[in-house]
């Protein structure tokens, strides 16, 4: 792994991948953080992973079920972050 | 009333032998942080009406002789990612000021049907992003030992909390070292049981494989009382492990508690402990493992893989794991709406994220999105879940050796605020001797041990295999009955 050198265009494809609008005027700002956010991991080239399993997570229960049973989701009614809601649906401001 | 270093313990024999009331108790701590938030910024959010009518009930069942817990009537506090219905729960982040919690983290409901008294949300680095809490969008709280420096983070509210006497005991969390690391900083106990002992259902999710809950108090065995009321099994966490409710408080002994062997082993990483160290937080450690060999262990140097090889596992897999999380917040159903009307939903939605979000959500999102994306995902996110695996078995070969280990919970004492500014990678620095028994889900304590030259606490961690929660508590018992000054 080396480190990979972002440019503008690449931290402005990211930005569009995770849906996060940056002005063009900031875009070399989130690159130099970025760089240096990448270069610090670079080290990990060092370890030999040949053949080691990956860990997703720590204690390994695996096939969490529960009973397959309903039960009341969150009352709506009650619901107080809902700035315009109508018919069970959240209204949003008109998109051409 | 003295609430100098209260605890959970003194305070429920006052309440029994009806001292003062519950009431009364409570609107002590409430007049405390009226007069000094301000001061420090540790509270968001005062829920005093909720507090009182909480007290109020635990003076009713005295009044009529009933049992109480021993949490019932105590003041506490929950750290701002911590839902709590009809409560703001902005995780300190100015994307979700507006939100109101529609429902109880799983954590927070135990101790509520303890009767915990709960006296307001606490301020964070914003998403839980930081090692400082100077990165809230609501102002950075300030370390009520020295105002001119930072508490630690992400949990700094909790931690200040306690020590300003706001809460007897704090709620909080960590991903790598958010309660450990503040609680180090601040001179307070901070405990966190092994992943998936307390639920992280309800806690704003940061790193999904890493988030625990823990708490702040000023003893250990209030740090057991509390975990027994939120420890256990969760059905609506899926990494809940299935244990029973845990018995810590009654099982708490001030010994060594052996796993195998005769002798006490004692682990000390040569890693923990070299020039990266400040070298009077060094000398402070050492100092505590004579004392503990003085009493019986036998203290022995190991190798661990390099934390550096942790910290950039961590730096990887949190922000991947943070890039995902934060997705869920787009400001349709909850969360800042931009005034500006996007061309498309998707446009409204980077638009709201856009302007919603801090420059610490924005970055870590963005990197985090960055390993995960194709090409790099091997490289990058998958490299690191390998490394993560050698952290595991490097854990698993050291606990072979020994039965617990300890080291220097910060390499230094709380720094100067403004320490985080123009520093990307503050947090991920900070904490790097919290890292890798976080990666590994271990459980850990910081306890104070000493002050420094210039009057400031060192901390002291100590953390073992998974589920050795009672030997480490028991450990540092030990340390509080018979070697703390």
């Amino acid at each position: 792994m080396k480190a990979q050198i972002l440019d503008d265009n690449t931290t402005a494809k990211v930005a569009d991948l995770i849906k996060i609008k940056i002005p063009t005027n900031e875009l070399s700002n989130y690159t130099k953080q970025l760089n240096t956010v990448l270069d610090a991991v670079t080290l990990l080239s060092e370890v030999d992973t040949k053949n080691v399993k990956p860990t997703a997570q720590t204690h390994g229960l695996t096939n969490v079920w529960r009973e397959d049973v309903a039960t009341p989701g969150l009352d709506m009614a009650k619901y107080k972050n809902r700035r315009n809601f109508k018919n069970g649906y959240f209204v949003v401001k008109k998109v051409i | 009333m003295d609430l100098t270093k209260a605890t959970i313990t003194k305070l429920n024999k006052d309440l029994l032998a009806l001292k003062y009331s519950a009431v009364e108790l409570a609107q002590n701590y409430l007049a405390n942080i009226k007069a000094n938030n301000s001061k420090y910024n540790i509270f968001l959010e005062i829920t005093e009406e909720k507090a009182l009518a909480a007290a109020k009930a635990v003076d009713a069942k005295l009044a009529k002789n009933e049992d109480i817990s021993k949490l019932a009537g105590i003041p506490t506090s929950f750290k701002d990612n911590y839902n709590w219905v009809d409560t703001h729960t902005t995780a300190a982040s100015k994307i979700l000021t507006d939100y109101i919690s529609p429902y109880t983290a799983t954590v927070a409901q135990r101790l509520l049907d303890d009767n915990a008294v709960v006296l307001g949300k606490t301020n964070m680095d914003a998403f839980a992003h930081g090692s400082s809490t100077e990165t809230s969008d609501f102002g950075a709280t300030k370390n009520p030992l020295d105002v001119t420096r930072v508490p630690g983070g992400s949990s700094g509210g909790a931690a200040a909390a306690v020590v300003a006497e706001m809460s007897t005991y704090a709620m909080g969390s960590e991903t790598a070292g958010s309660v450990r690391g503040p609680a180090a900083w601040c001179g307070t106990y901070g405990f966190v049981p092994s992943f998936g002992m307390n639920s992280r259902f309800g806690i704003v999710a940061m790193g999904s494989s890493l988030d625990r809950p823990g708490v702040f108090a000023n003893s250990v065995e209030d740090c057991a009382i509390v975990t027994d009321s939120t420890a256990g099994h969760d059905s609506q966490d899926a990494t809940s492990v299935r244990l029973n409710r845990t018995e810590y408080t009654i099982n708490l002994k001030a010994e060594f508690t052996k796993r195998t062997g005769d002798k006490f082993k004692l682990g000390l990483p040569r890693e923990f402990l070299d020039d990266r160290i400040d070298a009077e937080v060094r000398a402070a450690v050492l100092k505590v493992a004579k004392e503990y060999e003085q009493l019986g262990a036998e203290i022995v140097e190991i190798d661990l893989l390099d934390p550096k090889y942790s910290m950039a596992v961590y730096t990887i897999i949190c922000r991947s794991e943070v890039s995902s999380n934060l997705a869920r917040i787009d400001g349709i159903r909850y969360g800042h709406y931009s005034e500006i009307l996007a061309e498309s939903v998707i446009d409204q939605i980077a638009l709201n994220r856009g302007e919603g979000f801090g420059n610490e959500a924005k970055l870590r999102s963005m990197s985090g999105s960055y390993a995960l994306s194709t090409g790099y995902y091997d490289a990058y996110y998958k490299k690191a879940q390998q490394v993560r695996t050698l952290i595991i078995e490097d854990f698993a070969q050291a606990f072979k050796q020994v039965d617990l280990i300890i080291g220097p919970t910060m390499p230094t004492v709380a720094p100067k605020i403004g320490v985080t500014a123009n520093n990307p990678l503050f947090g991920e620095l900070a904490d790097i001797l919290t890292e890798p028994s976080a990666l590994a889900g271990l459980p850990c304590i910081s306890m104070p041990i000493e002050l420094d030259s210039a009057g400031l606490p060192i901390g002291m961690q100590i953390f073992g295999p998974q589920f050795s929660e009672q030997a480490i508590l028991n450990l540092a018992y030990m340390f509080e009955q018979k070697l703390a000054k």
